[in-house]
């Protein structure tokens, strides 16, 4: 973990918010963990979900808001079929021709559907759940959002979640 | 990344992140977290590198059924190829 010594990024990423984007904009501080779920069954057995912050969508979707100063905190929901060409990335906080060239590089999806059919995992949820990773004002994600979210992966008697950002 | 998590958290799911920076994990605290080293953007690796794309997962997958604590594991997935990663944490590319 040798890159993040000294890098001080959660400042100037809060400076450059601040400055050029969203002059309210800090970051909302937890003073403990998160609960631990533990996974209830092996992962060969397990219904795996998968979660983005890529902005990828259908083309049929809405486009994530990339011009909101406070961010977008809304979500769509892709079906985990879907071939990685036919999605759409909306993110005004990466630099998206490099992933656009290869999507899984922030969705993988040809690689969970291959450990899918390799019974590596026991299966995957039918669909993945996107996020835009730009969300400066972050109630109605934390309030609303996800938890809308949660309530979908619950009902869909999901095993495990996996996260990633960009 | 970490607030979604911590709704699913909050929720009763059980969850594995990926963190590309321990600062900002740090700040949010979501149960348990993978650190990879790659630059925003490449969270899997590099375009067409489909053995690091497919290496990043098997190790979530991994820290998925071996975490049995809170925190962050370190991956050891480091980016070597150009410095986009140093320049994005200084803000100076995206």
């Amino acid at each position: 973990m040798r890159d993040e010594r000294g890098a001080n990024f959660a400042q100037i990423e809060r400076d450059h918010v601040r400055a050029r984007v969203y002059a309210p904009f800090d970051w909302h501080p937890f003073d403990t963990f998160s609960p631990y779920n533990p996974l209830q069954k092996p992962v060969t057995e397990a219904r795996v979900a998968f979660v983005t912050t890529a902005g990828v969508h259908l083309p049929g979707q809405p486009p994530f808001n990339t011009d909101a100063d406070d961010g977008d905190p809304s979500w769509r929901a892709i079906p985990v079929a879907t071939p990685l060409a036919n999605l759409v990335l909306s993110h005004g906080g990466y630099d998206t021709r490099r992933a656009g060239t290869d999507k899984n590089v922030v969705l993988p999806l040809d690689h969970l559907r291959a450990l899918a059919a390799e019974g590596r995992i026991g299966s995957l949820a039918p669909d993945v759940y996107s996020f835009m990773g730009y969300v400066a004002d972050t109630d109605r994600l934390r309030r609303q959002e996800a938890p809308a979210v949660a309530r979908r992966l619950l009902g869909g008697r999901v095993d495990l979640v996996l996260l990633a950002p960009t | 990344m970490g607030l979604i998590q911590r709704a699913l958290d909050e929720a009763g799911l059980c969850t594995l992140s990926i963190t590309q920076n321990l600062e900002i994990t740090a700040i949010v605290m979501p149960s348990r977290a993978l650190y990879v080293g790659h630059p925003f953007g490449l969270t899997f690796g590099a375009p067409g590198d489909r053995a690091t794309q497919r290496a990043v997962l098997e190790a979530m997958l991994d820290a998925a059924a071996t975490m049995t604590h809170r925190g962050v594991r370190d991956s050891g997935f480091e980016w070597e190829r150009d410095d986009l990663r140093h320049r994005q944490l200084r803000k100076q590319a995206r």
